[in-house]
Order: C-alpha cells, then sequence, then structure tokens
C-alpha cells in the first residue's frame, strides 16, 4: 500500500475524489492552530500495531503555509492488509527550524493518532489536530496507542478514526482561547499598543548558558492586549516624576559611579540615558507612580518577538546584532583600568572598522526597534520584569485551570534560589547573543542593593488596555 | 507573463491544463520543472531512511525552492515559496502563462534547506504566486542565505504559440555560488560555476519518479581511508563527504571578527586525526629523535600561569603538551608524518560529520564531568568545575565513567576535542567574511594559507573556559600559553 497522493489544498482533494476507488481511506487531517506560526510542517505517517510503518511510501512529509487549504487530506490504498493487523495513522505538525541536526522533529506542538476501521465501504476519515494538545507526544507501546484528546488536552487511548463531527474540520486560527481582541482604550503616544494573542514562549536551539536560565521547555502562552513604553525610562523621566512625587527614592548608589546613569545630583553625565543601577522593587515603584506596571516575562518576550511573528529580534531576524542594537560595547583592559569586570566588547568595533563607545546611547540604536515601534528592547540596558527566575518547567509555567496545555498571562514568582529577580533584553556590556528575544536573565544574589549585576539594568512600564 | 500556480507536483501538468481551461482558456504556456542531485531533509526523516540514502550527509540537503520572477533589469516581478521536503514532491513544476505583469526576463531558482533561511518581509513585487498585488502590497518570504543556498539564474524564452516544456536542474556543487542578475551570470554545475546566463533550459520535461534527488556525489560520505595511518601513531580515520561550516544559532555568541557566518558548504576527503591532544610524553620521544624542535616552555612552579605548563620532567607523560609555539606544534606533526589539521577537518570532526552537532557529542550543554572545562584556574579560582582539579587533565580522563552526560568523545572516537586544550591549527585566521581559501560553490578540502598573518586559528575549549567557548565551531587563535595545545592530522587517501 502507499499514500498515493498527499495534497495540501481543496484543488487536491477533488482531484483525488474523481480518482478514489471505493477500496481506499480517505483522510482529512485538520487543525485549529495558525498556520504557519505553530507549524510549517506535516508529517503523516501510517503505521502498525508495532509503531512501524505499515510501508516504505507510508510516511510524507509536506510543507505547509498561509496559502494551504486546509483540511489537508490524502488516501490510503491497502494491498496487503489482512497481514497488516491494524492500520494507525499518525500526523505530527511542527517548525522546520525545530528538527534536530539528524533532521527528527524534535519539539512537535501537535502530534494525533487514530487507528482505522476495516474498510467495507469508502471510508472518509478524520483526524484532528487542536491546539488544546499543544506539545502532548503520542505515546506509541506496542498494542496500545495513546494520543492527547482534542477536548480535554489530556493523553488517552487512541480513537478509532471516523467521519467529521457535524461541526466540519477545525479551521487554521479558529482556536478559540488563542483570538486577539486588539487594542480598546486609549493607547498614550509614548506607549505602543501590543495587541493580545498566542505565542511559543522560549526556543529549541539556544542553550541558556546558566541551567536555571534555559528557555526550554517551549510554552504555549496567551497574551492579553497590553500598552508598552516605547523607550527606556531615562533619568530625565525620574526628575519629572520626582517633582510630585519626592517619596519616590533615587537609585541607590555604590562606589563604582562611572558605570551607573543616574547618580541622582549634578554628576549625571546627561539625563537623557535610561535610568540603571535601580533595584527591580523602585522600578515597580516608579511604574505604579504612573499608574502602570512592570511587564511579565512572556508580556516582554510577546513584545519583542512582535507577539504571534515571532521573530528572533524585536526587529526582525536579520542576525547582525552589533549592527543593531548596543550591546557586547563594555569597556576595554585598558578602559577599565584594572577594575574588575567581566564585560563583552565585540561591538566596540563596527563592520565598517568605526570604533563605538562604551556604555549607553542616549536613545539606545535607532536599528533596535519592533514594528509596534517600541525601542530599545534587545539592547541598551537590560529591563526588569515582574517574574523571579523560575524554571520553565516549574508549576508556575505549566498548564492551568482552563487547560493543561497552555498558560494565560503568566507571571512566576517563585524564586529559584535566594532573592535572584528577573530581567530581558541585552545590555550595553553582555555578550552579542543576549540581544535574542527568548534569552531570560536574572540579577543575583543580592535584589536590594546595587551590585555589577545592576549596571546595565533599567526598566520600561506597561499598561493593561 | 506569471508563474501560474502550482503546489502539487506530480500532476502539475494536469493542474496546469485545467487551470488554463478554467481562467484563461488555452494560452501559449512555458512549463518549468525544477529537479536537484542534492538530497532532500525528508530523506533523513526516521526511520524510514533506506539504505541508498543513508551514506548523504544531511548538511547537504535541500527541503525548500524559492522562485523570483524577474525583469530585465533584475527587478522583481514575482515571487512564490515551494516546500518540498519529501522526495516524492521532485521535480516540482509550474507553468508560466501571460499574466498580470510583463516583462519576465529570467527566472532565479533558489534551493536551500529552511532552517537555515530567516523570514523576511519584503515589497516592490507585482504578483505573489501569480496573483496580482496591489502597489506597496509586503509579504513574508524566507531569505535563503546565499552561502548555503543553490542559486540558479535563467533567462525565459519568450512565450510562443507551443507549450514549451523546460527542464532546470539545481546541482550541489553549486551551493555557495551565488547567481548574478546584474552581469548575468549563474552556476550550472561542478564544472560550470560561474558562466553568463542564456537561453539556457534543458527542453523537455521529467516524467514524475524520474527525480534525480540525492543522486550527487558531492553528498555521499566517503567512508573509509584509502591508505594507513603512518606507524606508531593511534590515529582514528575520519570519513570525508559534505559539511556546512558555523552554525546560525551559536554565531550570535561573538562579534567580529570570530563569528562563523558567513556559513562554508565544503566537502572533504577522509583524513586520520589522533585519538588523543598531542601528550608530553609523545614530545619527549619526538625531541629525542628530532633534537632541533624547539620544546615547549617549561613549567614554573613559581609563576601563577606558568605553573600550569606541563613541560617538565617530572610531568605525567598522558598529559597534553600546552605552552607551545605554532611552529614547534607543527614540526611535531611533520616528524609524525602528519601534519596540523585544517580548521575545516577540526570542525567536521568535531561537529558529527555533516549532521550539525553543537558539540563533538551532540547537542547537549557540556557539564563538569563530561567535558574539561572551567576547572580551577588563576583567572577563576572559584570556577564552576573547579572541584574536578585545576590545569589541564591528562588526556583521556573525560572518558564518562562515572558521568551520566557521558564522555567528551566525538562520533567516530575522537577523545577532549570539546575542552582541556584547545588545538593549533594548520589554518591562518581570517575572518569567515574574507572567505580565505574557498572557491565559488562548494569547495573541496578547504585551507586558508597566509603566509603573511601571523595568529594561526585553534579550535576547542580548554580547562579554564566557561560554557560558552565550548561549542564545535567556536574560533578562536592559538595562543603559545598554558591553554594552547595540539594534535595531529595524516592523509587518508592515496
Amino acid at each position: 500500500m502507499a499514500i498515493k497522493h498527499a495534497r495540501t489544498g481543496g484543488l487536491g482533494f477533488a482531484i483525488l475524489l474523481g480518482a478514489c476507488s471505493p477500496e481506499q481511506w480517505l483522510v482529512l487531517i485538520s487543525t485549529d492552530a495558525q498556520i504557519p506560526q505553530f507549524g510549517d510542517r506535516l508529517l503523516l505517517e501510517v503505521l502498525t500495531d508495532d509503531g512501524q510503518l505499515a510501508c516504505t511510501n507510508c510516511q510524507r512529509s509536506l510543507g505547509v503555509g498561509p496559502d494551504t487549504n486546509w483540511p489537508v487530506s490524502f488516501g490510503i490504498k491497502p494491498e496487503m492488509q489482512p497481514t497488516l493487523g491494524a492500520l494507525h495513522v499518525r500526523a505530527r505538525l511542527y517548525r522546520a527550524d525545530h528538527v534536530t541536526n539528524d533532521g527528527s522533529p524534535q519539539s512537535v506542538f501537535l502530534d494525533g493518532v487514530g487507528r482505522l476501521a476495516m474498510l467495507g465501504s469508502p471510508a472518509r476519515v478524520h483526524l484532528p489536530l487542536s491546539l488544546n494538545c499543544f506539545g502532548v507526544a503520542s505515546a506509541l507501546s506496542t498494542g496500545s496507542f495513546r494520543t492527547c484528546d482534542p477536548q480535554s488536552g489530556l493523553l488517552t487511548p487512541e480513537p478509532v478514526l471516523g467521519e467529521p463531527p457535524g461541526t466540519g474540520p477545525l479551521n487554521p486560527g479558529s482556536w478559540g482561547p488563542g483570538g486577539s481582541s486588539g487594542c480598546r482604550g486609549t493607547v498614550p503616544p509614548d506607549m505602543a499598543c501590543v495587541p493580545g494573542g498566542a505565542f511559543v514562549m522560549g526556543n529549541t536551539y539556544s542553550p541558556g548558558v546558566d541551567s536555571t536560565l534555559q528557555p526550554q521547555p517551549e510554552r504555549l502562552v496567551i497574551i492579553s492586549s497590553f500598552a508598552m513604553d516605547r523607550d527606556e525610562y531615562t533619568a530625565q523621566n525620574l526628575y519629572s516624576l520626582r517633582k510630585s512625587r519626592p517619596d519616590i527614592p533615587l537609585p541607590q548608589l555604590n562606589s563604582s559611579l562611572f558605570l551607573c546613569t543616574t547618580m541622582g545630583d549634578a554628576r549625571d553625565a546627561d539625563n537623557r540615558l535610561p535610568v540603571a543601577c535601580i533595584t527591580r522593587d523602585a522600578a515597580a515603584k516608579i511604574c505604579d507612580a504612573m499608574g502602570k506596571r512592570l511587564p511579565t516575562e512572556a508580556e516582554w518576550e510577546y513584545a519583542a518577538g512582535n507577539g504571534s511573528e515571532e521573530t528572533r529580534f524585536p526587529w526582525g531576524n536579520d542576525a547582525d546584532i552589533c549592527g543593531h542594537t548596543v550591546v557586547a560595547r563594555g569597556l576595554t583592559e585598558l578602559e577599565l583600568n584594572g577594575l574588575n569586570i567581566t564585560n563583552w566588547t565585540d561591538c566596540r568595533i563596527a563592520k565598517d572598522g568605526a570604533p563605538q563607545p562604551w556604555g549607553p546611547l542616549y536613545g539606545g540604536h535607532a536599528g533596535d526597534v519592533s514594528r509596534a515601534g517600541i525601542h530599545n528592547l534587545a539592547g541598551n540596558v537590560a529591563e526588569w520584569v515582574a517574574d523571579d527566575p523560575a524554571l520553565y518547567t516549574d508549576t508556575c509555567w505549566r498548564g492551568s485551570d482552563r487547560g493543561p496545555n497552555w498558560i494565560a498571562n503568566p507571571r512566576c514568582t517563585q524564586p529559584l534560589q535566594g532573592p535572584a529577580r528577573s530581567m530581558r533584553g541585552g545590555q550595553w556590556w553582555s555578550y552579542p547573543a543576549t540581544a535574542e528575544n527568548t534569552r531570560r536573565g536574572r540579577v543575583s544574589p543580592d535584589a536590594t542593593a546595587i551590585t555589577q549585576g545592576h549596571y546595565g539594568v533599567g526598566f520600561r512600564c506597561v499598561k493593561d488596555l | 507573463m506569471s508563474i501560474l500556480y502550482s503546489r502539487w507536483t506530480d500532476t502539475t501538468v494536469f493542474l496546469c491544463v485545467a487551470l488554463f481551461m478554467l481562467l484563461i482558456g488555452c494560452y501559449p504556456q512555458h512549463v518549468f520543472y525544477i529537479d536537484t542531485d542534492a538530497p532532500v531533509t525528508g530523506d533523513f526523516l526516521l526511520p524510514s531512511s533506506s539504505a541508498n540514502i543513508t551514506d548523504n550527509a544531511r548538511d547537504a540537503a535541500i527541503d525548500t525552492v524559492r522562485v523570483d520572477v524577474l525583469g530585465a533589469t533584475g527587478e522583481l516581478l514575482d515571487v512564490c515559496e515551494f516546500s518540498v521536503p519529501d522526495r516524492r514532491d521532485w521535480p516540482l513544476s509550474f507553468g508560466m502563462a501571460p499574466g498580470p505583469y510583463d516583462g519576465t526576463t529570467f527566472l532565479r531558482v533558489r534551493g536551500f534547506r529552511r532552517d537555515l533561511a530567516i523570514t523576511a518581509r519584503i515589497a516592490g513585487f507585482k504578483a505573489h504566486c501569480g496573483q496580482q498585488v496591489p502597489d506597496g502590497t509586503t509579504v513574508d518570504v524566507l531569505e535563503p542565505r546565499s552561502e548555503v543556498t543553490i542559486d540558479r539564474l535563467a533567462s525565459v524564452p519568450p512565450i510562443g504559440r507551443q507549450r514549451n516544456h523546460y527542464t532546470i536542474r539545481l546541482a550541489l556543487a553549486c551551493m555557495g555560488a551565488p547567481s548574478d542578475s546584474l552581469r548575468k551570470t549563474t552556476c550550472w554545475d561542478e564544472a560550470n560555476r560561474t558562466v553568463p546566463v542564456q537561453h539556457d533550459l534543458d527542453a523537455g520535461s521529467i516524467d514524475e519518479g524520474r527525480t534525480t534527488v540525492g543522486s550527487s556525489a558531492w553528498a555521499k560520505e566517503v567512508p573509509t581511508c584509502s591508505r594507513p595511518a603512518p606507524g606508531g601513531v593511534s590515529a582514528i580515520c575520519i570519513p570525508g563527504g559534505f559539511s556546512i561550516m558555523g552554525d546560525l544559532h551559536h554565531d550570535i555568541i561573538s562579534g567580529y571578527p570570530f563569528k562563523t557566518t558567513p556559513l562554508r558548504a565544503i566537502a572533504l576527503s577522509p583524513f586520520y586525526l589522533d585519538q588523543t591532544e598531542f601528550t608530553v610524553g609523545r614530545m619527549r620521544s619526538t625531541l629525542a629523535k628530532y633534537p632541533t624542535i624547539k620544546p615547549p616552555s617549561n613549567k614554573n612552579s613559581t609563576d601563577t600561569y606558568g605553573k600550569y605548563c606541563t613541560w617538565d620532567s617530572a610531568t605525567n607523560p598522558a598529559m597534553p603538551v600546552n605552552c607551545i609555539s605554532w611552529d614547534s606544534a607543527r614540526a611535531a606533526c611533520k616528524a609524525a608524518g602528519g601534519d596540523l589539521p585544517t580548521e575545516a577537518q577540526w570542525e567536521h570532526a568535531a561537529r558529527g560529520r555533516g549532521r550539525g552537532w553543537l558539540f563533538p557529542w551532540g547537542n547537549t550543554a557540556p557539564t563538569c564531568c563530561q567535558v574539561s572545562i572551567f576547572r580551577k584556574s588563576p583567572d577563576f579560582p572559584n570556577a564552576q568545575c573547579r572541584t574536578l582539579g585545576e590545569g589541564p587533565a591528562a588526556v583521556g580522563t573525560y572518558n564518562g565513567v562515572g558521568c551520566p552526560e557521558g564522555a567528551d568523545r566525538s562520533r567516530d572516537g575522537v577523545l577532549d576535542m570539546g575542552g582541556n586544550v584547545r588545538e593549533a591549527l594548520l589554518d591562518s585566521f581570517s575572518p569567515y567574511a574574507d572567505r580565505c581559501g574557498l572557491d565559488t560553490g562548494v569547495t573541496r578540502d578547504p585551507i586558508c594559507w597566509l603566509d603573511y598573518v601571523l595568529p594561526r586559528a585553534s579550535r576547542g575549549s580548554d580547562w579554564s573556559a566557561g560554557q560558552l567557548s565550548a561549542y564545535s565551531d567556536q574560533r578562536s587563535l592559538h595562543t603559545n600559553n598554558i591553554v594552547g595545545g595540539f594534535r595531529c592530522a595524516y592523509v587518508g587517501v592515496q
């Protein structure tokens, strides 16, 4: 037997029907996931009871895209089925950039298996792949296949595949919880609207330097619409605020003053620089004074990846980091002059050979801007977020009562060890890869006093809509 | 004219006819067939890989084709992508008919691997897959990296009265040879890598199932060495074949000039590599035989750094040599009948031979017990792995015993490539952007040799360095100090 035609459109479907002899199955694969956000590859397999391919042609890898017509359909023509026992259809949806170096899919987003009933008449059967099942791998032990139930999101014995339900197959992008609410209310001019939606938080290919900050496993996260400051909070902003709110404290300082942007007195080099050397508690208090709050890690990553686009950097996917943002512009050994600080200087020389200054810049880098017009998320100063560093495997990053395989507006405040605090984004002295928006950062162990870890950490605020 | 349509391959002609009848009647048209001799990524999906394709390197594979319809001056008129990871989708084909724009002169057909391309937003085109779009329309397209793309430019004959069938072949040997739409040059095959574009299309069609996918000799592994290693050395034959040097995910760790982009498409002959780093004991016997070789710097027990040099009469002979000049390291390898490895050989061996592994043992991040990194050192007395010792370790110490993550052992059994001492290489150190030593298209056995460039390249992390430097594509300079050692390579073919 063979998968005769695996096509990705209604046209293919129609042609196949025309050629359909009564002795074959027609399998329809449907999904409610947005395509290609949640996958651009569909791997189809026909399996025997022991989980092996039923024939050499029983595996088919398809590219799917925004113009693919769903449900994807293909025919299976049995030629020696009686000797094989039952047959099973497995469909996996994943991203082509989520493959192992050996080419097999890893971190499959949607994975469905179902048994084919014996043929007696023309059989049109339906295998739905719902985002309710995000990340739940099918379990194929001989004789008892288990797969995720699209309603409950739980692993259950595989179904016998049948006709599509009366409501029809699933439609891409129709998954209820992921619908975008858009931006309601007035967004102040210095803030940008980030419309809500669903996205995959984390990534599979950038192992974190610190084992407690791995961006894996990836999580399906729902974000409600919010507004985010277009710019990092500056010293000037702080001084204006303190005129009406003298109770807001100035950042605490220590002795290595020249690395801080906010001295709180006449020594300020230029108050257009972003605030740094500030604790998270102080940053949160400032946001609060303006009727705003610190973003969560998830909100920050969602905004930096341009929402459901999930770009690698705020400006897109161009990996020329030094050419887009202020990172790896630390002090050279000469400039440090004996100061015991570890920092990176990879971007101090531009591609054309021009020397670049150390430290943050007024307004950051013109290239570091998201599609919504939010500046310097990737670099200049790192930014406090409202979470404490917890592993993505921790309970608070796992599913909620609204669905076991996804989580809405998460905020994890379970310190992993000690009083560490989470931050996001690169800073002027960190290594270039910190500009990647899935990178997690933290300052530890002291959250109240200013240490080296705070020299490049500032913040911006967000507001609920 | 425009790309008519086709996402479907084995019945494309039928579809084209159907569309014609349906939409525009029986106008004349071109039908293009695109085929390749490169493997496709679907071939590597487990568990169905059959015997005749497993000898291909995955790094040679493509799975996506982007077709640009260009005007006379190279302007983009239409763009369409085909996701074709499965060999049964080849040859792919599409029709071309008088369409929503005029002036079609060239087709630019690019084959590449999806995970090596980025998504980019473009504007200024007239149509998307044959569908006319309003001015100012933007679309997200895959932007492949030229250095790992098979890029073919072809001129399109005027549409005549007949339906004409043409074939365009994407040759793996052309991977990395860019077409030039201004000078009108392109790469046809291994022998013709920069030739003028003419009406160069092969007439004729390709029958369903007659694809040449995976047939390129460039993609095949060369599994064995055809001559023995020199006597007296303990070396391992590293099979030759196709590899892509560099890694897009890891590349962003470093800035210029250590970036590992642009990537490099290479093919290597089989070669031997020492199983271990060059040891003190081996150096002693080498110097006894070749007294003109300048010995490494002596251990200086009273110096903060010098005490970690291993060259000392009391040193365990299994310790790796360090504190050695590049000239002495090379002379020692020459004396053994070999030479220092090239940067390409080292990376090929340390990344699973065309599998793109991040580390010599695979893709899992290094741990203290698996690889000799982050041991106690003068600069990092509190290093993460300090409890496992200070200074370099005897070669083969990190053999996986008692370590759940396993050993610092490559796919072929070479030890300590991940850490212990950095390993000096034959190449001059040159930024990848300069493409030193590379041909147009896939380069066989590349080496960058610049007589006037003093810094020589090295690879591998070392006992004092942190995790960021343990990636197998991490570039560094050879330094005559406590972190710099070497191992030798030997010719593997007649």
